[in-house]
């Protein structure tokens, strides 16, 4: 198949928009409109991590790390509750706000 | 004019909606003519309702359209690569979904490529007109959903926090929809998601940030019905980007897309 362009945040504003629409589409990410059939948990995970590569500099390596690791705990909590009937998921969206936190704080910062 | 709205030229039928969609007057046929007074124009029939699926989701119609489609496309680059979009198990082995899904990628591969090659915007309006009303009655399928279930922001009203999730999840879908097909957008671009549009005057520069702009039409996905009365309206056409149109989708729940013209000039300034 034809290779997809992701779109990978490139600074702090453009991640924090796509952790609150992971927000919105947790835990499965599924596109329903049909345009996006190559969407799911992995390419979600690869774009935040990416962006958050991005913004290594801005970050600092304690905070990358720190988000890095929040980011593989989320997808943990996402796929062990698909359903969202677990409260797994409900864990995995506490991570997200606790990320913003942590990127505003960043962003104040720099 | 381009290539390929030449092309179709000869294969219109002299009544009803046109064989393919090249240019937002194939969509709104009223804005051919339009008399500068911006009333609101619906689209054609056929356009977004089930008869636009029904090629598709014939086998033959399927076969066809999409072998005129990739023709168009080489026409316009040579470069293109229909094999990586042709499905293992051949067309015949598509739902009827995956079989309209496939033609409406096609179709945007024709508007990028249209647009990249040759600054073209005409294919790139329709198309993305397409994507958002599917998106849009999506996600609002989806707030909906969400806001029965007690799970949106509490602090806003019902439909507030619906109008979020629409603006938001659509204006992310299109970022990717314009990535992922390789569409420049974002400042000094001719396609913009979210970005400025500014207005000069002899008192200064101000701005208007429509949810989209592509060349010379704005596109605003909301809620709630916008005429020329809206001064968010009047402020799009009054952008130095001259918009012609401004497109409003609304979910079809709640009355679906229309499109105003561009009114005279004098009109823009009435109700300041």
């Amino acid at each position: 198949m034809k290779p997809v362009k992701m779109t990978i945040p490139q600074d702090i504003g453009e991640l924090l928009e796509h952790l609150i629409w992971m927000l919105l589409k947790s835990p499965k990410f599924i596109d329903k409109t049909g345009r996006f059939p190559f969407q799911d948990v992995e390419y979600v995970f690869r774009e935040l991590n990416e962006g958050l590569s991005n913004v290594r500099p801005t970050l600092g390596e304690e905070r990358y790390h720190q988000l890095m690791g929040m980011s593989d705990r989320m997808r943990a909590l996402f796929e062990a509750d698909p359903e969202n009937t677990m409260g797994e998921t409900r864990k995995g969206r506490d991570i997200i706000h606790e990320m913003e936190d942590i990127l505003r704080q960043a962003r104040q910062e720099s | 004019m381009t290539g390929g709205a030449e092309e179709e030229g000869e294969s219109r039928r002299s009544n009803g909606p046109p064989d393919d969609y090249t240019r937002l007057e194939d969509v709104f046929p009223g804005l051919r003519d339009a008399p500068a007074l911006a009333i609101p124009l619906a689209p054609i029939d056929g356009f977004f309702g089930v008869s636009a699926g029904a090629n598709e989701a014939d086998l033959d119609g399927a076969l066809g359209q999409y072998w005129a489609l990739v023709h168009q496309i080489k026409q316009v680059d040579p470069t293109f690569a229909d094999e990586e979009l042709f499905p293992p198990g051949g067309i015949d082995g598509l739902t009827r979904q995956g079989r309209t899904n496939l033609i409406n990628n096609l179709r945007m591969e024709r508007a990028a490529a249209y647009y990249r090659m040759r600054g073209d915007v005409g294919f790139l309006q329709v198309e993305t007109l397409r994507f958002l009303k599917g998106a849009v009655d999506v996600a609002y399928e989806e707030a909906v959903s969400e806001a029965d279930a007690s799970r949106l922001q509490p602090r806003l009203s019902r439909e507030e926090a619906i109008g979020n999730w629409v603006d938001f999840t659509v204006r992310k879908d299109l970022k990717k929809l314009f990535d992922s097909f390789g569409i420049p957008y974002g400042p000094g671009e001719d396609a913009t998601i979210n970005n400025r549009d500014y207005e000069s005057s002899e008192s200064g520069q101000s701005y208007r940030i429509p949810d989209a702009r592509i060349g010379d039409a704005s596109f605003d996905w909301t809620l709630s019905s916008k005429t020329i009365s809206a001064p968010q309206i009047r402020g799009f056409f009054r952008a130095d980007s001259l918009p012609r149109a401004v497109v409003i989708i609304r979910p079809s729940e709640l009355g679906g897309a229309y499109l105003i013209p561009r009114p005279p000039d004098a009109w823009l300034y009435l109700w300041l």
